[in-house]
């Protein structure tokens, strides 16, 4: 059993709206191992991409937040460091990739610049930190590096502009990358290459990802395991084969199986979980998914399952073990009839 | 809260509503022009031939400006008893004034401190102004409250009148004229950069380097104020022609320099008198005036044209 390298525990978000607080993320542990990629999947609004500020530190300054619990990085407990020591954590500790590539360059500089300010955090001197820039970029994969140097982010492609991000993250040889949606702006083929990308740095360095995505293939292809969130909570975690093998939380199966499948008859109709993600200020009482869950019952409508171990995994369900056994089959085609 | 978001300008409502009346009209004429083809639209196209036309006006006033000496004979503040408040002829091209002086030569000696006053208050009032409305738009909170009030209250006041309390609250002298000009013009570069900041403080790029550890101060100064400033140089250029009318206006009201060579406003203050008969001494700096603020802001225009695009 190895010591994980990031834990979180009970990690609660909250925003100040009037004299209240709603939880953008609720009581929310899990960890990453070294050299591990975790996936963090959930629709628009679960709480992914909070989760990840949370640990970056990027919601310190937002006085309308609140983060309570734990985010520990091997020894250090992230939430208790001042400023200073938190720069610190930034860029050498954890490096953060983002959703926009061509967002998240600064426009009015140079990909060179850009590389350089990364690089300069950890090596002095214009000619070593110039050789670290061009291994850099070499290694992300950009072809003809001294000319991407002087090139602004506007004349490079969105793959490129990832590529010379994921360059400026793993500058400082961060233990762990934070991927938020990092393929969703690309396109398929260069999405497939990003994804390689993360894949081998990981292999090269032994660098730890959480990769947050709500593409199920993405997560598949990449990670070793799984985090479900949903509505702001984690519903199910789990080994990526067992998880896509046979999905414990009804939620969990109704993503996979609105995965359009090639193997599968066309005539079938693609199953849709109906309705939307509950807002912070909207949720209901019990389980966050019972309107939605075709296979809820009364006590759903009241109690709040917790997390629990089940086999290899937990699950936050308390028809988990009837899914497991084939009793019920959510979005099964017969289930349709009950979806109103 | 909601009151402080819709009292922030946005880049356009600062700007002059005069340079867009100029650019308007110019554009009709250019949507007939369009129409014609070939290389005479090229090099005579209306728009492209008013800014050709502003920047040799700019040009000569700064000629004037650095050289007065190459552009006329005479001396700005020498009398001549015998040729008062002569007509414009070959040898005074603008007439000469009550004191024998040609009132030509008294323009293109002005030109420097005219341009002085425009340059150096419009300078001032950009640093200043951009630098309050940086902080107040990057810190938010108590900050931006404190700001923002003291820039309500110079903003209450009419431009002209503030600059003018301050000139007569101070001793009339070109720095202080250029002083006054700076703290009245410096709220619409406030305004301006506080919203602009505030949607810079939030791109996507500023958390990127956050996250790469560079400090707060480096972010300030490598990510937020190099994407800051597009509408500085717009508001600038624009607010340079706002500056020389007023310093003139000023000198009109008699808040100038009291000694030395006359400010353009002080030169059509002391032809008043006149202007029923010798009209020239008025007229020719008034027209002077005009035309180099028109210039100034045709020549505004354009920049703002040029930094649109990238600016948004």
């Amino acid at each position: 059993m190895t010591t994980p390298l990031l834990s979180v525990e009970h990690l609660t978000v909250s925003f100040r709206a009037g004299d209240r607080y709603l939880d953008l993320v609720h009581d929310a542990s899990f960890e990453v191992k070294p050299g591990e990629i975790v996936a963090l999947v959930g629709e628009s609004g679960s709480g992914k991409t909070i989760t990840a500020r949370a640990i970056m530190g990027l919601l310190r300054r937002n006085p309308r937040m609140r983060v309570q619990g734990r985010i520990s990085l091997v020894d250090k407990e992230l939430l208790g460091l001042s400023d200073a020591q938190i720069r610190n954590v930034r860029g050498r500790d954890i490096g953060m990739i983002f959703q926009d590539p061509v967002g998240a360059l600064d426009p009015v500089m140079t990909v060179g610049d850009q590389v350089r300010e990364a690089v300069r955090r950890r090596h002095k001197g214009r000619a070593v930190t110039r050789k670290r820039v061009l291994e850099l970029l070499e290694q992300v994969g950009i072809t003809d590096p001294e000319l991407r140097l002087k090139q602004f982010p506007h004349e490079i492609s969105g793959g490129m502009c990832q590529r010379v991000l994921i360059a400026t993250a793993i500058a400082g040889d961060p233990a762990l990358l934070i991927a938020d949606e990092p393929t969703t702006a690309l396109d398929v083929t260069i999405q497939a290459q990003v994804l390689d990308l993360v894949k081998r740095l990981r292999d090269e360095r032994e660098m730890s990802v959480l990769l947050i995505t709500h593409d199920m293939g993405v997560a598949a292809q990449t990670a070793d395991r799984i985090l479900v969130m949903y509505g702001g909570s984690l519903v199910e975690e789990g080994p990526i084969e067992d998880f896509f093998e046979q999905p414990y939380h009804p939620y969990s199966v109704g993503l996979i199986s609105a995965v359009p499948r090639v193997d599968v008859a066309r005539s079938r109709r693609l199953p849709a979980i109906p309705g939307a993600v509950p807002e912070a200020a909207h949720r209901p009482g019990g389980c966050l998914f019972h309107p939605r869950c075709p296979v809820a019952v009364q006590s759903c409508t009241t109690d709040v399952p917790p997390l629990r171990a089940l086999g290899s995994r937990r699950v936050a369900c308390v028809r988990a073990e009837d899914v497991r056994s084939g009793a019920v089959q959510p979005w099964a085609e017969t289930t349709e009839a009950v979806v109103t | 809260m909601s009151f402080l978001e819709q009292t922030t300008p946005t880049a356009e409502t600062v700007i002059a509503p005069d340079a867009d009346l100029i650019a308007t009209g110019s554009l009709s004429r250019a949507a007939r022009w369009s129409q014609r083809s070939g290389l005479r639209r090229e090099i005579f196209h209306p728009n492209k031939l008013m800014l050709g036309v502003a920047m040799a006006v700019l040009l000569v006033v700064a000629l004037w400006a650095m050289f007065p000496s190459l552009f006329t004979s005479g001396s700005p503040t020498g009398i001549a008893p015998l040729a008062t408040l002569k007509a414009p002829s070959w040898g005074f091209p603008m007439g000469t004034d009550q004191y024998g002086r040609s009132v030509y030569t008294e323009v293109v000696y002005g030109a420097r401190e005219a341009l002085e006053i425009g340059f150096f208050s419009t300078l001032i009032a950009a640093v200043v102004g951009s630098a309050i409305g940086l902080l107040s738009g990057y810190f938010g909170g108590i900050v931006d409250l404190i700001l923002m009030r003291i820039i309500d209250m110079l903003m209450a006041i009419p431009s002209l009148l503030l600059a003018l309390i301050f000139v007569a609250a101070l001793s009339p002298s070109v720095s202080n004229l250029i002083l006054a000009i700076a703290i009245a013009s410096l709220p619409h570069y406030a305004r301006v950069l506080r919203g602009q900041s505030q949607q810079v403080r939030s791109r996507l790029y500023v958390d990127a380097a956050t996250v790469l550890g560079v400090p707060r101060w480096k972010i300030i100064l490598r990510h937020i104020i190099p994407n800051c400033l597009a509408p500085v140089l717009v508001l600038g250029a624009i607010g340079f022609g706002t500056a020389i009318v007023v310093g003139a206006a000023l000198a009109f009201l008699g808040l100038g320099p009291t000694s030395g060579v006359l400010n353009w406003g002080a030169l059509i203050n002391s032809g008043q008198q006149y202007v029923d008969r010798d009209w020239w001494i008025t007229t020719f700096p008034g027209l002077v005036l005009t035309l180099v603020v028109i210039a100034v802001n045709i020549v505004g225009d354009w920049i703002r044209d040029r930094m649109e695009p990238t600016s948004r």
